[in-house]
């Protein structure tokens, strides 16, 4: 059978460009939607009775046609606001009525496929939420991180005193801290909150915690980290040494610092436990974050099913994430 | 500490740095990062958000829908 591959996404999405470019090579011309040009470039016909369903989905710049029941594979890569023709001058009611709808309609539709998911979104919302992970982790031989959630303030220095450590502060729905969601200039923090080691002088302010629940976590100490990325029954596991440079040594994620990237073999129970760990939320998708201990233990923080793996493949060449996900599709299995 | 109560906010603003900060020659926005995006049209993209922010859009967190 010939595959149709349905990739959704929004227009600046380079991963998207370069499994597009891939898929092609391979001789598989997917149906992209960019939701940042959604539903406007679009025209959709989704009809139903109790006969069935039939839909249609066409890109009118390119006048080329999606039959939606004959998709085998969809990739789900990343959202965007849609894009409606006047949307300029909608009303807010408009507006707000607008995409609560066309995020409707867009589910009704894909819902309706029963095809190979990289993920599905109702697995993706399911295994978002760290609290959750953690615990799942720890059920599936995971070490984690002794961690407190909390808007009680003297919890958080009970916290401290007894893991004797320091500890950190994280943000678990997103570290932009919605400035994103912001007008210009009405950002109070432009740059979100990196993992933060909670100092003496921020815990003189922990009585704020009662303001909004907080995420503490005992420091770990590191070796190295890993970005483990799961695709289909594939793993690759990149070692990133962020030890070597001050501005990686509690956060990795700043992508200024030249540390080293390259491939490590993990221990096959590990591997086998990070496959499972994102199959276990039926995802087909998943970039765990993990980090190496001094003493050599595999200590579980995150995974993120929406996560990013572009700049792993960059830094460690020999990882064909790219290829391998564009087989996946094209196979429609693991 | 002006304009924020939760300790979130606090400990954010104490820690934020304003200095410019690109991504490394040759490596794609990445999870979750802050950087800034150098200007080659490759890596140009910006999410324009509700609000009318600017902000990398491609990154680790989030949900698809």
């Amino acid at each position: 059978m010939t595959p149709t591959i349905l990739i959704i996404t929004n227009s600046g999405d380079l991963h998207a460009d370069l499994v597009v470019t891939n898929l092609t090579e391979k001789g598989v011309t997917p149906f992209r939607i960019n939701l940042n040009e959604f539903p406007r470039d679009f025209v959709l016909e989704y009809a139903s009775d109790s006969d069935g369903w039939s839909a249609t989905l066409t890109h009118t710049p390119s006048v080329s046609t999606l039959i939606l029941n004959t998709v085998t594979a969809i990739w789900t890569r990343k959202t965007s606001e849609f894009a409606f023709p006047s949307g300029d001058q909608f009303s807010t009611q408009e507006k707000t009525y607008a995409k609560e709808e066309t995020q409707h309609v867009l589910n009704s539709l894909l819902y309706s496929l029963d095809c190979y998911w990289m993920n599905h979104p109702l697995a993706v919302r399911s295994a978002l939420w760290k609290g959750e992970q953690a615990l799942r982790a720890t059920k599936m031989g995971f070490k984690t991180p002794p961690s407190l959630i909390t808007n009680r303030p003297e919890a958080v220095v009970e916290f401290k005193g007894r893991v004797n450590h320091d500890i950190v502060l994280k943000a678990m729905s997103t570290s932009t801290l919605a400035a994103e969601k912001m007008e210009d200039g009405e950002q109070v923090v432009v740059r979100g909150l990196s993992t933060t080691i909670v100092t003496d002088d921020m815990m003189d302010s922990v009585e704020s915690v009662q303001e909004i629940p907080c995420y503490f976590q005992a420091y770990t100490d590191k070796q190295f980290e890993l970005r483990v990325t799961v695709i289909g029954n594939h793993v690759f596991a990149a070692k990133i040494d962020s030890q070597a440079s001050e501005k990686t040594k509690v956060d990795l994620r700043d992508y200024s610092a030249e540390i080293d990237y390259e491939a490590h073999t993990l221990p096959p129970e590990v591997e086998q436990r990070c496959r499972e760990f994102v199959h276990s939320y039926n995802l087909q998708y998943g970039a765990m974050d993990i980090i190496v201990t001094p003493e050599g233990e595999y200590v579980f923080l995150e995974n993120n099913p929406a996560g990013q793996f572009l700049f792993v493949e960059q830094l460690v060449p020999e990882f064909t994430m790219i290829d391998t996900l564009a087989n996946c599709l094209i196979a429609g299995t693991p | 500490m002006e304009n924020v109560k939760s300790f979130t906010f606090k400990v954010a603003k104490a820690t934020e740095s304003t200095e410019e900060v690109k991504v490394r020659e040759g490596v794609a926005v990445a999870g979750c990062s802050r950087a800034q995006i150098p200007g080659t049209p490759i890596w140009d993209f910006r999410y324009r958000g509700t609000g009318g922010n600017t902000w990398p859009y491609n990154t680790d967190d989030g949900w698809w829908c």
